[in-house]
């Protein structure tokens, strides 16, 4: 259980000391074990560009920003998506970190996680994800499979030339993986991809060629959905029969800018959910907090 | 030469020493001699109230130790006991009074009825306030003890705590709250608590706990 280092004076021929950090998050991945932690130094560490296509398998690693607080330590550029596909992986986790300016390769999710893995405290920004627009089972976004996001940032993010485009892409399978999102704020990603082709929503279920059995569920629960207005089918869409099972929850949620097409669709619950300015300190520049007087104050489930 | 002139009436003669001079009607020159009015009674309640002064009149029970204020053909009693003490008052007139012996026994032995806590300014040790949390616009109870101010748990619904949370389960995370201030330990990415006063907002990031115009 070592501990190793990526920084903004990050060189991969460095040893990945503190004092010596890496560079790449995906070179610190490489060179660290399974049950090792990667700590971001505090500042800007800007990644080498030169491994598009590449994935970051975390398996049990730890992602940590040096502070604790994502505004201290940014990852720029990474160019990777991040996944957790192997079984008995659970337990990876990201926490304080601010990515930016990221972009995956052809129909890779950002954020890929077969097995249980935790994101907490952090911000993503300017994440384009690419999607493939001949492939019928894919469904690209920035996340898919189970995943815990907990108080993290999501804006500004493009998913595109995706056949089945989509913020939340999900598929149910017989794994019945469990996505959850926790007092997140996703904001200003809405805009629906010029190149895409089939269906797109903030909240995509493709059932199609999915085994009986197969279930799926997606949970936001506390979070703020702003100006995601742009997808053909709304911020929930449900693709081909459902033969498989899923259930998408909004619960004690807040949506403005945003609309469901159809609130009694099979599958969605929206409970205790409001369509209303939340108040923003700042939206423009980046301020999540809330104002006072803002309906989201208090309203939280506990 | 200063005088008396053949048509000035005189003083009323007689009169005994100590004897001041009354009118008798609303006439000129209409005056007698009279005692002075007593500065007031002292006896027991029961001779206070068998008597009928002509006028106002003030008097002190030496068995109830009351004072007792006639006016209007009646007797009015106050509600206030005096005692005998050595220091002054134990209740001072004004908060900001500097009387000595105002100090924190100034009120003892005592049950408050019908009464509201409000505002408290002063961070002493064991006070108390009542406030508007600007967060969720409900009043809450506060406590100043070991140099803060401590939220009285109302309204408070406990929950088992799970100890091995899932993400299966479809409560929320288990969280981890201070009974006295209801924060909770887990702050969102500015470092505010995520949970105060037992509630949460939506959102990533959490209002700060504004009272009395002030943040924290």
């Amino acid at each position: 259980m070592a501990t190793f280092y990526i920084g903004p004076s990050g060189d991969d021929a460095n040893d990945g000391s503190y004092a010596t950090p890496w560079r790449n998050l995906w070179y610190a991945v490489a060179q660290s074990g399974a049950t090792d932690t990667i700590i971001v130094k505090q500042g800007v560490t800007v990644c080498n560009s030169s491994h598009m296509g590449n994935v970051i398998n975390l398996n049990f690693r730890q992602i940590i920003g040096e502070t604790g607080y994502p505004a201290d330590c940014v990852i720029d550029g990474n160019q990777l998506a991040i996944w957790q596909d192997a079984a008995g992986d659970e337990g990876s986790a990201i926490q304080g970190i601010t990515f930016k300016n990221s972009r995956t390769s052809r129909n890779r999710n950002y954020f890929f996680m077969d097995y249980s893995g935790v994101v907490e405290d952090c911000i993503f920004e300017k994440i384009t994800v690419r999607g493939d627009p001949n492939d019928v089972q894919g469904a690209s976004g920035i996340a898919f499979g189970d995943t815990i996001f907990r108080r993290c940032v999501i804006k500004d993010i493009a998913c595109y030339a995706s056949r089945f485009t989509n913020f939340f892409g999900v598929r149910p399978n017989l794994q019945a993986p469990h996505m959850r999102v926790e007092n997140c704020v996703i904001v200003d990603s809405g805009n629906p991809p010029p190149n895409s082709r089939g269906s797109s929503a903030f909240v995509f279920v493709r059932q199609a060629n999915n085994p009986a059995g197969s279930y799926y569920r997606l949970d936001f629960v506390n979070t703020i959905v702003l100006d995601e207005a742009g997808w053909a089918n709304g911020m929930y869409g449900v693709f081909d029969n459902p033969i498989a099972d899923s259930d998408v929850t909004f619960d004690h949620c807040c949506y403005f800018g945003s609309v469901f097409q159809d609130p009694s669709a099979v599958g969605l619950t929206v409970t205790d959910t409001i369509n209303a300015n939340p108040l923003f300190v700042d939206a423009p520049n980046g301020d999540y907090r809330l104002r006072p007087g803002s309906p989201c104050i208090g309203s939280g489930k506990l | 030469m200063i005088g008396y002139t053949r048509n000035t009436p005189p003083i009323p003669s007689g009169g005994a020493a100590g004897q001041v001079l009354a009118k008798t009607t609303a006439d000129d020159y209409a005056t007698e001699w009279i005692d002075p009015p007593a500065g007031g009674e002292f006896d027991a309640r029961a001779a206070i109230m068998a008597t009928a002064p002509d006028g106002d009149a003030v008097a002190y029970s030496t068995d109830t130790l009351q004072a007792y204020l006639h006016t209007a053909d009646q007797w009015l009693e106050s509600s206030a006991i005096f005692t005998s003490r050595s220091g002054p008052a134990d209740i001072g007139a004004f908060q900001s009074s500097s009387l000595t012996g105002y100090g924190p026994d100034y009120v003892t032995d005592k049950q408050l009825s019908n009464v509201a806590i409000g505002s408290n300014a002063d961070k002493i040790e064991g006070g108390i306030r009542t406030l508007i949390d600007e967060r969720t616009g409900e009043r809450i109870a506060q406590y100043y003890l070991n140099g803060a101010w401590q939220t009285a748990l109302t309204g408070v619904t406990l929950r088992v705590n799970r100890v091995n949370p899932s993400i299966e389960t479809l409560d929320f995370e288990p969280w981890a709250i201070s009974v006295t201030n209801g924060n909770s330990v887990t702050t969102d990415p500015s470092g505010v608590p995520m949970v105060q006063n037992f509630k949460i907002d939506m959102g990533a990031f959490s209002a700060p706990l504004v009272i009395d115009g002030g943040s924290f």
